[in-house]
């Protein structure tokens, strides 16, 4: 925790709750876990604000709580999340990506169950007034939320879910200890724990979908379906149970068509962040290879991800399942820019031309004939798999070859990146281009640094300690005699990658924090303008606005844009830097 | 009267042969050699004769091992060291036995065991006689080293093409990359695509030797550079994330034997190189003025610098 993320939290909290639940939220980040006896007075409000508060945060998941027996009193302890406060800045993201994915009907349920934290489907469902709908939304509504809950964008919840991760672990064991007649020794107590632990690694790994229910569809044709779901502008959106968004053009079984997921509405459900994170992940590495490559290579990891995410539950995992060449041809989309994309001429010269000597032109993609899409999307493949990043690797040479991505590397290449691009920005290119030298030959002197660069040895060690200071890079020992003589030691340059992380991720909170501040500044100096903007009379008639007026609320929207786009994009750095890693995510698992 | 001079004649007819005979070998040569080589005069007279001509300078004693080696000494040589003293003379010797890597004057002290003062004049004397010259090494600038005259510093001294007058040439390490850079650029991606690449198998990258030819060709410096030097330099692209190596398919294929090498040698990859996209994306950091803010170590919420305050952000915000 850094003093950085706690400030950023503490804002992000105030921009969505308000100030109470702030000050809640800045005391349990501060002291750790409180009982409600101790936060009341730290928070310096009223025993009933802090509770609501805490009600607000359980409901959104951002505060766990805990029982503990304290003589003879049971007391509840408050832990507060502050992954699930930082995922708030994200909230645009997922919403895009769901609307991308589940098309607006799974935009409005995600939405409505995002916005209430914790929702039951039937509640959900008196939100958005499905009752009042006919029978084509309700049956739209329906395979929609069947298809969220299958594809786990959102997650059955619990009670127990809300209880803090810690202590529901401490609690397993304390029930597992009592089982014994005598007290366990250290080699029982480490079994009990590894049980426990692999006990959630089960229920982890379980491919059980909770709150769902599979029957079969006898009074419901797909044909019936199909004309049931054509949407307003002609497009054949996915109300089948099976296919919903643009998935909708993928094939399914005929055997699962014939079946309708039902979804228990007494359940309670909450939005499944980290595996929207996966989906925010695989987009960066799609722009990866576009930006290295272009936009076909882009497209093919696209196909490669989009076959592989049914199995890739959250950032946890490392290597992706196999994917053959067929099933990525299949997956490419028709769009996809492939015409132009590699030259897979075997002359020199790529330019054909036609019997009157003029250039031949290539079709369009979607025009393009099968043999020529397949040999541009096997030629693009061997030059992705070939890529120095190692993201993509070929595991089977048989036939036209089985693919993976391996995760792991994926987030070392966009973490490296995204550091790469933080040392180049504030720093300079020069500096980027020690880090990368240290990068690749690990631990030098400075005089080999000083060569490798090419640079002064006096201008190297000065950018050498610049990247020191700002704990991008460190230095190791190596004594010469046994003395230890700070004279007569070698001091080797290196790369610590979990202090560099660190560095990294305080500069983008800090970056972050300035961005909100700096918009909370600007709203609060046109306050007395908005809340102008709000009186029934300006709202029914807008000309009680002078040309100023409007010229300055303008200009507001436009500040409040653009340090939008801003945070967004300071959030991707976070979330390549430290979300998609899957040690980090492993990490994450126990809090 | 006569049989002295015939004597006198006698030794300095053998003191001609002996001269001519150790001016033919360069390394020098041993008594072994001169009874091989004399055989009509017997080794007393011929080490007399090597005595008669080391007094005079004209050979010098060499101790390679534990063999004493004798060297003729060109006329011209003679001629230089005539002028100089003795002390002049070892120090000349030394710094002559140094070549092309010059020495330091405190070398000159260890291996002479002369003082300080009669060094320094040594050196001043030779240096007014236009025999030795002053030098400063790139690796210590702060040391002055002595070498011949005629001799130029080998790149060890000055720092290769590099250094211009004992300082690194950034500016013209940066031109010559980016030239190099260009010309990979151009050879990376196909013309008659702009956003294509070539396929996996395309193996017409440049590689090292190929862009030094292009250099050196086109004229791009006058400075005499070797693959070497244009290695070094694509190395340093590679670092700055402008360019990236590939190896070679058939050198993977050979499992990396290099052939027509010697056994035990390292066989060398003969990398290829290919230039990476510009991408006209910027880092989320560009995009805002804290990126490469001069104060942001000393922004908080509190105090004099404050993201409410922040005149960068202010002028960013009115753009």
């Amino acid at each position: 925790m850094y003093t950085q993320q706690v400030g950023l939290c503490k804002q992000i909290v105030r921009e969505h709750y308000g100030p109470i639940v702030e000050a809640v939220v800045a005391v349990l980040a501060r002291e750790g876990r409180l009982s409600l006896r101790q936060l009341v007075p730290r928070a310096k409000q009223t025993p009933r604000n802090v509770r609501q508060a805490l009600a607000v945060l359980i409901q959104h998941g951002i505060v766990t709580h805990a029982m503990s027996k304290e003589g003879s009193l049971m007391v509840t302890y408050y832990s507060v999340c502050l992954k699930n406060i930082l995922r708030l800045q994200r909230a645009g993201l997922y919403l895009a990506l769901v609307e991308e994915r589940m098309g607006s009907e799974g935009l409005a349920v995600f939405r409505t169950i995002m916005a209430n934290g914790v929702s039951t489907i039937c509640n959900v469902r008196e939100v958005l007034g499905v009752a009042e709908m006919g029978k084509a939304a309700k049956l739209k509504f329906n395979a929609v939320v069947a298809k969220l809950v299958r594809d786990r964008y959102i997650i059955a919840v619990n009670t127990v879910d809300t209880i803090t991760k810690a202590d529901r672990i401490m609690q397993a064991e304390v029930s597992e200890v009592e089982k014994l007649t005598i007290p366990p020794t250290a080699k029982e107590l480490l079994a009990i724990r590894r049980k426990i632990l692999e006990r959630e690694e089960e229920e982890y790994q379980s491919s059980n979908v909770v709150g769902i229910k599979r029957r079969a569809s006898a009074d419901i044709s797909a044909d019936h379906l199909s004309k049931l779901h054509m949407g307003a502008d002609g497009r054949a959106v996915a109300f089948s149970s099976h296919g919903t968004g643009e998935q909708n053009g993928h094939s399914h079984a005929n055997g699962e068509q014939q079946q309708v997921d039902s979804v228990d509405d007494k359940q309670f459900f909450r939005a499944y962040f980290d595996r929207l994170d996966v989906f925010l992940r695989n987009q960066q590495i799609v722009n990866y290879f576009t930006d290295k490559y272009n936009a076909g290579a882009g497209a093919l990891l696209k196909a490669i991800l989009r076959v592989t995410e049914q199995h890739t539950r959250t950032c946890r995992v490392k290597l992706s399942e196999t994917v053959s060449s067929t099933q990525i041809f299949q997956h490419v989309s028709p769009d996809a820019p492939l015409v132009d994309a590699i030259d897979t001429s075997k002359d020199m010269f790529h330019q054909k031309y036609d019997a009157s000597g003029n250039p031949v032109v290539e079709p369009s993609s979607k025009e393009l004939s099968r043999e020529r899409r397949s040999e541009i999307i096997f030629a693009l493949l061997e030059v992705i798999h070939t890529d120095s990043s190692g993201i993509v690797a070929k595991v089977d040479e048989r036939g036209t070859g089985q693919y993976r991505v391996n995760f792991e590397r994926a987030a070392i290449t966009l973490r490296e990146r995204c550091v790469d691009a933080l040392v180049h920005e504030k720093f300079g290119s020069v500096h980027a281009r020690l880090l990368r030298v240290l990068r690749d030959k690990q631990k030098l002197d400075e005089k080999v640094v000083a060569q490798a660069t090419m640079l002064p040895i006096a201008a190297c060690r000065e950018r050498l300690h610049d990247l020191a200071l700002a704990g991008v890079i460190d230095t190791i020992e190596i004594p010469r005699s046994a003395d230890r003589n700070p004279s007569r030691m070698f001091y080797l340059w290196y790369i610590n990658s979990d202090k560099q992380m660190r560095s990294a991720m305080r500069f983008v909170y800090q970056a972050m924090s300035n961005v909100i501040e700096r918009g909370a500044k600007e709203a609060s100096a046109r306050a007395l303008l908005v809340a102008k903007t709000r009186r029934q009379d300006v709202i029914a008639d807008p000309s009680l606005l002078t040309d100023g007026e409007r010229k300055e609320l303008q200009n507001l929207a436009r500040i409040k844009q653009r340090l939008a786009v801003a945070s967004v994009r300071l959030d991707s750095m976070l979330l390549v830097v430290y979300d998609t890693d899957p040690h980090s995510a492993d990490l994450q698992l126990l809090q | 009267m006569s049989g002295s001079l015939d004597k006198e004649e006698q030794a300095a007819l053998m003191d001609r042969e002996i001269y001519d005979l150790a001016l033919q070998q360069p390394e020098g040569l041993d008594a072994d050699f001169l009874k091989v080589a004399l055989p009509n005069y017997p080794l007393e007279v011929a080490v007399n004769g090597v005595n008669r001509l080391l007094k005079a300078g004209r050979l010098e004693l060499m101790q390679v091992g534990t063999r004493i080696l004798y060297r003729g000494v060109h006329a011209s040589e003679l001629e230089r060291m005539s002028g100089l003293t003795g002390d002049e003379r070892l120090v000349y010797k030394h710094i002559e036995n140094s070549g092309n890597e010059g020495i330091w004057v405190r070398t000159l002290k260890q291996k002479t065991n002369l003082l300080q003062g009669v060094i320094t004049r040594c050196l001043k004397g030779l240096e007014q006689k236009a025999l030795i010259k002053s030098i400063k090494s790139v690796k210590h600038p702060t040391r002055k080293l002595y070498m011949m005259i005629d001799l130029s510093p080998s790149t060890d001294i000055t720092g290769g093409p590099w250094y211009t007058d004992q300082e690194m040439d950034t500016d013209f390490i940066e031109q010559l990359a980016s030239q190099c850079y260009k010309y990979i650029y151009i050879q990376s991606y196909p013309r008659a695509m702009p956003r294509g690449v070539y396929s996996a198998n395309h193996m017409a990258y440049p590689k090292s030797s190929v862009i030094h030819r292009h250099i050196s060709e086109n004229g791009i410096t006058n400075v005499a550079l070797s693959v070497e030097h244009i290695e070094e330099l694509l190395t340093m692209l590679v670092y700055d994330g402008k360019i990236e190596r590939l190896a070679p398919a058939f050198e993977m294929d050979m499992g990396g034997a290099g052939g027509g090498r010697s056994l035990g040698a390292k066989p060398k990859t003969d990398w290829m190189y290919r230039a990476l996209r510009v991408t006209d994306k910027d880092s989320p950091l560009t995009d805002i003025p804290c990126g490469r803010c001069p104060v942001y170590d000393r922004c908080s919420d509190t105090g004099a610098i404050t993201p409410s305050k922040c005149e960068y952000l202010k002028t960013w915000l009115s753009f």
